[in-house]
């Protein structure tokens, strides 16, 4: 059994767009170097993320793996099949949700776009609309199948164009901003059956919410002007730029302050007081192993109490910015 | 690199959990896909009611004034002048069937290729283009749809001119009109292909599917016989199969009489346009495909 299911080599993609004076005649050709020599290889059944702003890149990887984009060079392979030479494959092999609810018919009901797309993914017609049913009521759309998608809402037309993607249950899930636009409860529901329904799916993802990387995959590629800078799982990521943690600890009473600077990893601590409250933050280089001394002994310090504690780690966008110099949502 | 193939149908069950990819072999060609875009497009077609309007009523208001501008000039039905170019002594029976006949040369300039660009409009060409269907049924499916509502359209046509203007036919050479119509109709698809090649990679189709449907439509001997054009014209009227299916059908239909001579030569001329048409539609269809992946203009406007 082989485990890979999307290879990625050296994938380059270079649009040239030409302005024009008098409608032909061409003045100006300009390069844009969408991917510049992408290489990545996506396990079975994992979740990888392609984390980057607006124009990094991610759309363009996208559209390549799914044969609409033609690279400039390199090469991918979708279980196997060239992305070149065997496009035919490559499609049938995968579903793609671009955050884009105009990409299902608005005149068509919630179960006749699926059907179609079902039958395009030559399923028989009942198995067509029995997956249909199964995917509607997944998505608490059984109620709005009859519906004419025009008089949904934005959310649950992304909904549907999610579940077209499922239709033919592909081994292989490509997600473009799945959740773009969604208001917090539609984003949640779409993040929540991602990650507990399609446990057995190799899905590449992109986003710019960070949060939803973090949540959602095993590996994440944080992309920039068509260059994966950095690879890895997320707690990796962090790793990379961490230089030390803080424990943000609120106590009621006063801890002995001198006593926390004194113990083992503690880089520094500092109190500050509020209505009978204390504020106290440690840093230190690893602040989960500290977290638990550190309580143990606040617990057992006489007269005071714990009553919220937080590690906080970089966040992906820390890791973004020390990368690339920029933030994400710049 | 790591050998990634897909190697045993275990393996493809295990990847997939069901047995869709084991059995799964790319086609040339797919009459199912084909089917059901079509079936899609009617259905898409009469939920926008004003539609009707456009395949029932819009042909008899095209061709009305023509028929009026010719009566007012030279007199009810028919001039000596026109009979001795066409052979035929009545006007309005005689383009009528031009009418008829060019219905479907218009649908397939327009039909097709702004269906592409209705797709790509809507934000539907995409998913369209990734599902694992050969283009020619694509292509094919926008077609079917496209003849579905010329037959209505020149039904309409039909019956209201023989209502409004009484022009009668004969019926007895119902089934070698059939043949010629639909070897004509094969003919126009592969027309239809490169317009909407053309449409992929230009975009807003409508001044160059103005361009091709007015100079068919002049060329074509819709409205005057073939003599009346100059003879080179005559010759490029030659190319466009809606020519050779209207000088053959308006024999048949007005005259009732079959020869089967000039018939087995018009459908042969029709089918050798019809090779010659899908060639260049296919393969300018295809360029432009790959034109436009390319340039990742796919789902551009």
């Amino acid at each position: 059994m082989k485990q890979t299911t999307i290879e990625i080599q050296d994938l380059s993609k270079t649009f040239i767009s030409i302005r024009r004076r008098a409608i032909v005649v061409p003045v100006e050709r300009k390069k844009v170097e969408a991917l510049k020599s992408v290489s990545l290889d996506i396990p079975h059944g994992q979740v990888y993320g392609l984390l980057g702003p607006n124009g990094a890149g991610k759309t363009t990887l996208i559209k390549c793996l799914a044969t609409l984009v033609i690279p400039t060079s390199g090469k991918a392979t979708v279980m196997g099949y060239d992305i070149i030479k065997d496009p035919t494959y490559v499609r049938a092999c995968m579903g793609v949700c671009q955050g884009n609810e105009r990409s299902i018919y608005w005149k068509l009901t919630a179960r006749e776009n699926l059907i179609f797309f079902g039958k395009l993914y030559r399923m028989p017609h009942n198995e067509a609309k029995e997956r249909a049913d199964e995917l509607l009521g997944r998505m608490d759309l059984m109620e709005k199948a009859d519906e004419k998608t025009e008089n949904l809402s934005h959310g649950m037309r992304m909904k549907i164009v999610f579940a077209r993607s499922l239709l033919h249950d592909p081994p292989i899930l490509l997600f473009d901003e799945p959740t773009q636009g969604l208001d917090p409860t539609f984003a949640s529901d779409l993040r929540t059956y991602i990650r507990h329904e399609l446990r057995d799916k190799t899905i590449l993802l992109t986003t710019h919410y960070m949060h939803e990387a973090d949540m959602l995959c095993d590996k994440i590629a944080l992309i920039n002007e068509g260059e994966i800078k950095s690879f890895g799982t997320p707690r990796d990521l962090k790793e990379e730029v961490r230089d030390y943690d803080s424990l943000h600890i609120t106590l009621v009473g006063k801890p002995n302050l001198d006593a926390v600077k004194g113990m083992e990893m503690v880089m520094s601590a500092s109190m500050t007081e509020r209505n009978g409250h204390t504020d106290l933050v440690v840093t230190a280089k690893d602040g989960y192993k500290l977290a638990r001394r550190l309580l143990n002994m606040l617990h057992d310090a006489a007269g005071v109490k714990v009553e919220h504690f937080q590690v906080k780690e970089p966040t992906l966008d820390d890791v973004f910015l020390k990368m690339t110099g920029r933030r994400i949502d710049d | 690199m790591t050998d990634t193939s897909i190697d045993s149908k275990e393996d493809q069950v295990f990847l997939n959990g069901s047995s869709y990819l084991t059995e799964f072999k790319p086609v040339f060609f797919d009459w199912t896909a084909a089917i059901i875009i079509a079936k899609k497009n009617l259905r898409l077609a009469i939920r926008y009611p004003a539609n009707v309007l456009i395949w029932g009523i819009l042909p008899v208001v095209w061709f009305a004034p023509f028929i009026l501008m010719a009566t007012a000039i030279a007199g009810p039905e028919t001039s000596v002048y026109f009979t001795e170019l066409s052979g035929f002594d009545n006007y309005i029976t005689f383009s009528i069937i031009g009418w008829f006949v060019i219905m479907f040369l218009d649908n397939s300039i327009w039909g097709i290729g702004n269906n592409f660009r209705w797709e790509q409009f809507s934000g539907t060409l995409e998913p369209l283009f990734m599902a694992p269907v050969p283009r020619v049924s694509l292509l094919l499916g926008a077609a079917f749809s496209d003849s579905i509502q010329a037959v209505f359209q020149t039904s309409m046509l039909l019956g209201i001119s023989t209502v409004i203007f009484g022009s009668r036919y004969v019926l007895t050479q119902i089934l070698p009109i059939a043949i010629i119509m639909l070897v004509m109709i094969i003919a126009l698809y592969g027309f239809g292909f490169m317009v909407a090649g053309l449409i992929i990679v230009f975009k807003d189709p409508s001044v160059l599917t103005e361009l091709v449907s007015e100079v068919t439509w002049m060329i074509s001997p819709v409205q005057y016989p073939l003599a009346a054009l100059p003879s080179p014209v005559r010759f490029a009227a030659y190319l466009i199969p809606t020519t050779l299916a209207i000088v053959t059908i308006r024999e048949l239909a007005i005259t009732g009489i079959m020869n089967v001579v000039s018939f087995l030569t018009a459908l042969c001329g029709l089918g050798l346009i019809a090779i010659l048409f899908w060639t260049i539609g296919l393969g300018s269809f295809r360029y432009a495909v790959r034109w436009s992946r390319e340039r990742g203009h796919m789902g551009g406007f």
